[in-house]
């Protein structure tokens, strides 16, 4: 029986990413959301491009940050750009808030994958509306949930456990952007994609905030990192 | 300047002897007997008012919008049959969002214009489609300034410094031709389009209206709202004592 993935030649579905981004990180904080992610584009093993913006924001009250395919993030992006337009031209007083974004883009992810031509991203969706605060994830293969701190990619294996430690309610600005550094520095020192440029942003009530891109400290004179080998003669 | 159409006048594919297609004549008619809209453009930017008669007490105000924008930048007022007015304005959203997505930029509203009167001359060439009968402002900002146009029924289109179509539209054009328009912030604007509402609406003849205005200008950052309540019921205010000094005389 002939399906939808029959009728589209395999050069038009999407088989693999190209430019790819590494992890984003968010979490809820006393007013609003936190996002976090670094600027970089790899082309495979290629650290190509290192100031892609990766988290934008989208209507008055959400924040959008994607890893993985580029393009593809593109494309929600302009998905969005009209979903949001319609929306507007309404004129009723009311405004499309992080939890309905997220169950569009849940759709939308979710469809694709059903027609074998999935958008190749994981994608963190945050905001606050009416004092509420949300933040959620949706990925390639459409699985979505909600959580008070979110992560993709390595990100998931790296942040999340010091995120489980030390995520608390009512955390200041202060001490969120401080949470996120720390995870950013985990995965700056771990992932072999990940760049040091990274970006931070806020969402509230008043809307989005978007800081401007800078570097983390590291520190390299750790002891094991000096003679690496020194406990295993030959290894690298 | 009526005439009976006695047999010409059936299809929209027939000419009359003179050169004439009457069921685009009727079609006009339409638009001439729904309330006035009013477009002009001033320094920086371009205002729109209607004046929604209010067929029921029981309707809520602010319900069955007659001015819709039309992308960021755009902005239409609908006179005529408010379902014609609905399927134009759809048809118009969906053209500046194709050209959008297509050439990255909002459309032009030269381009738009064109747009709009293409699709309603397109309903006057078939017989088995019926003309729309309702006329259109449609006033924009884009990289050129502000502009107005209007569009009629046969699908004609011009642009204009000052337009009204519907009831009162001989006396609002007389109106806007008074003012100076190329002194005009779209702030005096506001205020001179609702005395020119106003001044048009027949007590007499009309029931209850509902004054609704939008603007496109610098003030709004170039975008097309409804102009904010505060200066709208400045424009009322200013429009109702105005009437009072007419009448007074």
């Amino acid at each position: 029986m002939a399906s939808n993935s029959d009728l589209v030649s395999d050069t038009q579905r999407t088989l693999y990413p190209y430019v790819t981004g590494t992890s984003v990180v968010a979490l809820k904080y006393k007013d609003g959301i936190l996002m976090a992610a670094d600027m970089g584009g790899s082309y495979g093993s290629t650290l190509r491009y290192k100031s892609i913006d990766r988290l934008k924001p989208i209507g008055k009250h959400s924040l959008l940050g994607a890893s993985g395919e580029i393009s593809d993030f593109q494309e929600i992006l302009h998905y969005l750009d009209e979903l949001i337009l319609y929306d507007n031209m309404w004129d009723d007083g009311n405004s499309l808030g992080p939890k309905e974004v997220h169950n569009y883009l849940t759709q939308v992810m979710y469809n694709r994958r059903n027609k074998f031509n999935p958008l190749w991203n994981a994608l963190v969706l945050g905001g606050v509306k009416n004092g509420q605060k949300y933040l959620g994830m949706v990925n390639m293969i459409g699985i979505n949930f909600e959580d008070n701190h979110v992560a993709t990619g390595l990100g998931n294996h790296l942040t999340r456990p010091i995120l489980r430690d030390e995520w608390h309610e009512n955390l200041t600005f202060e001490e969120g952007v401080k949470l996120l550094e720390k995870c950013m520095r985990v995965l700056l020192y771990r992932d072999r994609s990940a760049v040091n440029k990274i970006q931070i942003s806020k969402i509230t009530e008043e809307g989005a905030t978007l800081f401007p891109p800078y570097s983390l400290k590291t520190y390299w004179e750790f002891t094991a990192f000096k003679n690496p080998t020194v406990g295993a003669e030959g290894s690298w | 300047m009526s005439s009976i159409g006695t047999g010409y006048d059936l299809s929209v594919t027939t000419f009359s002897p003179d050169g004439r297609v009457f069921q685009i004549e009727y079609a006009a008619k339409a638009v001439d007997n729904s309330g006035t809209v009013v477009g002009i453009k001033c320094k920086d930017g371009i205002v729109l008012g209607v004046e929604k008669l209010i067929a029921s007490k029981m309707m809520l105000p602010g319900s069955n919008l007659r001015i819709h924008s039309v992308h960021r930048h755009s902005g239409m007022a609908v006179a005529g049959l408010a379902a014609d007015g609905r399927q134009i304005v759809a048809r118009t959203r969906s053209e500046a969002t194709n050209y959008d997505s297509v050439y990255g930029e909002p459309i032009p509203v030269k381009e738009l214009a064109e747009r709009v009167a293409s699709y309603v001359h397109l309903c006057t060439l078939y017989w088995w489609l019926r003309p729309f009968g309702c006329g259109v402002i449609l006033g924009g900002y884009d990289r050129d300034g502000p502009q107005l146009y209007m569009v009629e029924p046969s699908g004609v289109s011009y642009r204009y410094f000052g337009a009204a179509i519907g009831k009162g539209r001989q006396a609002a054009k007389t109106e806007i031709e008074k003012l100076k328009l190329g002194d005009m912030t779209c702030r005096q604007g506001v205020i001179e389009v609702a005395k020119i509402i106003y001044g048009v609406h027949d007590e007499a003849k009309d029931k209850d209206f509902e004054l609704e205005m939008s603007w496109v200008c610098d003030e709004s950052n170039r975008q097309h709202q409804k102009v904010p309540d505060d200066l709208l019921e400045e424009a009322k205010a200013a429009a109702k004592a105005a009437l009072e000094e007419m009448d007074a005389d």
